[in-house]
């Protein structure tokens, strides 16, 4: 389904372009050229999401595997499948800028890198609300020890080509390229979802990271 | 019988009842989930004939045979290939249909992966994917071909041209539906829009157009609508049962509801439907008692509209609009080169300011000597299409190039051009047909450029109907009076005028008109272009080819729309000329004389130096022209560029600056060295500082299989302004193509780029492939995964973890 999506956080637009915690005080320019890269964003996105409920266990017998998933997932019957993208015009957007100007078209991928961030946070707002349940925090292929190549069967399961235009490539690149693919636990009644973005530990490159080194954190801050 | 059909589609006497959903019906019956539909064929014979045979009896006349997914794409891994699940298939339906009247379709769905410039499958590669599937649906006896359930236009295209070609290739006539899937707002995921649907399909020579899945009858009501303003086609509708609950996955709507809802189509002429996702037999049994109790309504053609289309801009030539004529090689040295050197960038660079100028197509020529224009043509129309979505005008005078272009363009182009000589009718016009594509129709013939209006109407006139003869409509057609040089031919100048009022009025055709040619040999040309443009605009000229980077010129034709009232309420005049952009060059006053004492080289440095820093490509480009006069370009790029970037790199490197400053100043950096790359195609004697590809060249790639490539594109822009001519060869590069480039331009240093972990792997290849062919050259590997020691593990020499890092290592390695 179609997602409206009305603003993006500037300071994930900075931390993604920047690479390293924003300056402060904050230059005038960098938050005027991350604002006019979220209003073109803004412009051409066309975000969509779909998403479905499995329960956990098949999906750790199939294609979910790892210590990692399965830790996140403990104490959760069910889950979240989702998937979503900001569209091919964003894509085209970015391709387009990088032949006339590479550092606008840094600031326009680091929008649209936050923006389907915020489109995965709304939808799962979205969705909690629907099923009147919370959810953990959502985790990926490529996190921790699940493995890249899942994403394939994600898409399937999720018949995500003919629900909002995802697909993957034969290298197992999802295309759009600014698309996401996730699953959250539905917890329990009574528990509260643990906000805390996922740890370095389970990061395969914990222990050889620049940003680790400049002192910042891939994940989403969490406050 | 194939004949019949599409006679049948084309009067619209009867009405089709295609059939219903497949897919869900083979999950009731047992497929599990996961597994591809189409192996059932062969699995599950029966249960498919089943199925097809309640289609059947609950009134279906057109049976879609099980062969959805059936490409090799979605085949691979399972045990069957490509020709035995659609024989298969068609077998199956066939069972079904025998001893009845029911045609039996071969269905063809989307391959699942997207193509380029999105994704990463070529057109030619979809292209034989689709004819494999058609090889085998028509060796297996289908009555008629399907495509749907299409979001690409672009794979649209593939399909149509595989199945007409291969049907021609066999011998046969087999009618082709095509329908796609569009969203509520009028557009697909892709973002192809109604019009240039209608075009592009129509174009191709499919037989039926039409809707299906995503949406259920009442949401696509205003689509089909909307479609029939836009076609004379038949059209066919395969709605959902509604809209599906996203946690039930249930639909909507039942069988007597999504009939009664169909029933509203039936004013629009429509007489083929059936159903999709969420339908059933009885669904198709409801629309059965339905049509019974109608017969197929008659409505007129719509009036056809001039116009020509990317999948997501249709232009429709129903005012003033402007071809940018900049992508032409004649004259022009700076672009001469960039074409001898494939430097896409430039093009690319000269198509978007055309387009930000106010282009709203643009004319593309590749001419020149000891270029391949069948392989450059076809190449820049796609570069042009990966960044643009502007219609563009196919313009060559080499029938293979404009075959090879007309055929990878994505949507409805022009082609520029045919004219009256018997040779250019018989070779352009049938590749116009074939393709879908509008025509420009010069006024000349075997015995050149006739003198009097009334001869070049003449012309004109024959090339309409022989057009008329191939079945192209003379909508598509824009005839071009020709203007002739003033210097040489004064006289003719008002006979290019008249002749275009006479083709206007007496064949109601559209008109183009090449405007700067009228100035040629005299002074103050761009008077004399202002001047002709307008009067060419009085007597009727619709398609202007122009320089829109010239504000006179579009001055002129913002002002005609207003006096022609054809700019209603002259709201797009005061649009534009409320921009601040606008307000300012309207206001400025006129340039100061420019200093008359030149600046110290020592104060230019530093303003040079300070300009780099702060970004600003404009003043650096100012002070390298101010320079250009009296100092040697080398010194220029030795003791003033390369210092204040090494400034920048230091301050980088310290945290005092960030990555989008380093890339600014790069680009303001840029902007010099592109005045020096100006002077030097002036002055082609003045001694050159360009480095050799052998001596200085890197070449860069992401690596086979990624498509991020905006890292690679950052040291791209890093190196090329420490004075290193990079061959960049793009994304998705197999490994073969970058050692081939290493190879021919004996280049001493490579680097690649990979993102994603899957991807890592290409990369140790294309090493390994470098490294087995014995090349000297270093290779510097970089990527979000990499690291320093998997770099080593890999066999890369390098590992540049950041832009600035690729500029060290170059000096390392090049010097």
């Amino acid at each position: 389904m179609q997602y409206r999506l009305t603003s993006i956080p500037i300071r994930e637009v900075l931390r993604y372009a920047l690479g390293t915690k924003p300056p402060d005080p904050l230059p005038d320019a960098f938050l005027q050229q991350a604002q006019t890269a979220c209003q073109k964003v803004l412009d051409c996105a066309q975000p969509r999401y779909h998403y479905q409920i499995d329960s956990v266990q098949p999906l750790l017998d199939s294609f979910l595997t790892g210590q990692d998933i399965r830790r996140h997932l403990s104490g959760c019957s069910d889950c979240v499948l989702l998937c979503a993208t900001l569209g091919p015009q964003v894509d085209a957007l970015i391709r387009r800028t990088q032949v006339c100007d590479m550092a606008q078209a840094l600031w326009l991928d680091a929008a649209a890198s936050a923006a389907i961030e915020e489109v995965c946070d709304g939808a799962q707002q979205q969705i909690a609300l629907t099923l009147g349940k919370s959810l953990t925090t959502r985790f990926s292929c490529g996190y921790g020890d699940l493995p890249l190549i899942a994403q394939g069967d994600f898409l399937r399961v999720l018949d995500a080509g003919r629900r909002i235009g995802l697909t993957l490539s034969p290298s197992g690149m999802l295309i759009p390229i600014k698309s996401v693919t996730a699953v959250a636990g539905i917890l329990p009644e009574g528990v509260v979802p643990n906000e805390t973005a996922l740890p370095c530990a389970i990061c395969p490159r914990n222990n050889d990271c620049e940003l680790r080194r400049k002192g910042v954190f891939c994940g989403k801050y969490s406050d | 019988m194939e004949n019949i059909l599409i006679d049948c589609l084309q009067r619209a006497d009867r009405f089709w009842l295609l059939d219903g959903a497949m897919g869900t019906q083979l999950q009731k019956r047992g497929l599990p989930l996961g597994v591809q539909p189409e192996t059932f064929n062969l699995t599950h014979p029966e249960v498919v004939t089943q199925v097809h045979r309640e289609y059947l009896q609950a009134g279906s006349n057109i049976l879609y045979a099980n062969t959805f997914g059936a490409n090799r794409k979605k085949l691979a891994g399972c045990s069957y290939t490509v020709e035995q699940v659609i024989t298969a298939a068609i077998q199956n339906a066939k069972a079904a249909s025998s001893g009845t009247d029911a045609l039996v379709a071969l269905d063809v769905g989307p391959i699942g992966e997207l193509l380029e410039p999105t994704g990463t499958l070529t057109f030619e590669q979809a292209y034989d994917i689709f004819a494999e599937e058609m090889n085998a649906g028509i060796a297996a006896g289908a009555d008629l071909i399907v495509l749907e359930t299409m979001t690409d236009l672009y794979e649209v295209k593939a399909g149509i041209l595989a199945a007409k070609e291969t049907c021609e290739k066999l011998g046969k006539q087999l009618p082709l539906l095509v329908s796609m899937t569009f969203e509520q707002n009028g557009r697909t995921f892709t973002g192809c829009c109604i019009s240039s649907m209608a075009a592009v399909i129509e174009g191709l020579g499919a037989d039926a157009i039409g809707f299906n899945c995503s949406l259920g009858p009442v949401e696509l009501l205003p689509l089909a609508r909307e479609l029939r303003e836009h076609t004379s086609l038949p059209i066919f509708i395969k709605a959902n049962a509604g809209l599906p609950d996203p946690q039930t996955n249930l639909y909507s709507i039942d069988a007597n509801q999504f009939a009664a809802c169909m029933e509203e189509y039936l004013p629009l002429g429509i007489c083929m439907m059936g159903g999709c996702c969420g339908t059933d037999p009885a669904f198709i049994r409801a629309l059965r008692q339905m049509l019974d109790r109608h017969t197929p309504c008659s409505v007129p053609a719509p009036t056809r509209i001039a116009g020509v289309c990317t999948p997501t801009c249709f232009v429709p030539v129903d005012r003033v609009r402007i071809i940018g004529e900049r992508i032409n090689p004649t004259g022009k040295k700076r672009l001469k080169q960039a074409i001898v050197e494939q430097d896409f960038d430039y093009i690319l660079s000269q198509g978007i300011s055309q387009v930000e100028a106010g282009a709203d197509i643009l004319d593309v020529n590749m001419g020149m000597p000891d270029i391949d224009e069948a392989v450059m043509l076809p190449a820049v129309v796609k570069k042009l299409q990966s960044v643009l979505d502007t219609p563009l005008q196919i313009d060559s005078s080499n029938p293979k190039a404009v075959e090879a272009a007309l055929r990878v363009y994505n949507g409805k182009p022009i082609v520029n051009s045919v004219n009256g000589e018997e040779k250019s009718l018989q070779t352009i016009l049938p590749l116009v047909k074939k393709y879908g594509a509008a025509v420009v129709a010069l006024t000349m013939d075997e015995t050149g450029i006739p003198l009097l209006a009334e001869q070049r109407f003449a012309v004109a006139e024959r090339i309409v109907r022989r057009a008329a003869e191939y079945g192209i409509p003379k909508e598509d057609i824009f005839v071009d009076c020709l203007t002739l040089t003033a210097s040489v031919q004064q006289k003719e100048v008002v006979e290019t005028l008249k002749a275009m009022r006479m083709v206007k009025e007496k064949l109601g055709v559209k008109t183009v008109l090449g405007v700067s040619n009228i100035s040629f040999g005299l002074p103050n040309r761009e008077l004399l272009n202002h001047s002709f443009l307008l009067m060419a605009l009085e007597a009727g000229l619709d398609l202007p080819i122009i320089n829109p980077n010239v504000p006179s010129m579009l001055d002129a034709i913002r002002a005609f729309e207003v006096l022609y009232n054809h700019d209603a309420h002259a709201a797009r005049y005061i649009e534009n000329f409320s921009r601040p952009e606008e307000i300012a060059r309207i206001s400025a006053k006129p340039a100061a004389v420019a200093a008359t004492i030149a600046p110290t080289a020592q104060a230019a440095a530093d303003s040079l130096t300070e300009a780099i820093k702060r970004g600003l490509g404009e003043s650096v480009r100012r002070e390298v022209a101010a320079l250009l006069g009296s100092v040697e370009p080398e010194e220029i790029i030795n003791t003033r560029l390369i210092p204040a970037l090494d400034i920048v790199g230091q301050e980088f490197e310290t945290g005092k600056i960030f990555l989008p400053q380093m890339i600014q100043s790069a680009q303001a950096a840029q902007s010099g060295f592109e005045e020096i790359k100006n002077y030097f195609s002036v002055h082609p004697n003045a001694k050159s500082s360009s480095q050799s590809l052998s001596e200085k060249g890197i070449v860069l790639a992401t690596v086979h299989g990624d498509v991020h490539d905006i890292g690679k594109n950052i040291v791209k822009v890093i190196l090329e302004n420490y004075g290193y001519p990079v061959i960049d060869l793009g994304r998705d590069v197999p490994a073969e193509q970058v050692v081939a480039a290493v190879e021919q331009h004996h280049i001493r240093l490579v680097g690649l780029s990979a993102l994603m972990t899957t991807t890592l792997k290409s990369m140790e290849e294309t090493i390994a492939a470098l490294r087995q062919k014995g090349l000297d050259c270093k290779i510097m590997v970089g990527g979000a995964v990499l690291t320093e020691e998997y770099a080593a593990k890999i066999g890369a020499d390098f590992y540049a973890k950041d832009a600035k890092a690729s500029a060290d290592i170059a000096k390392k390695v090049l010097g």
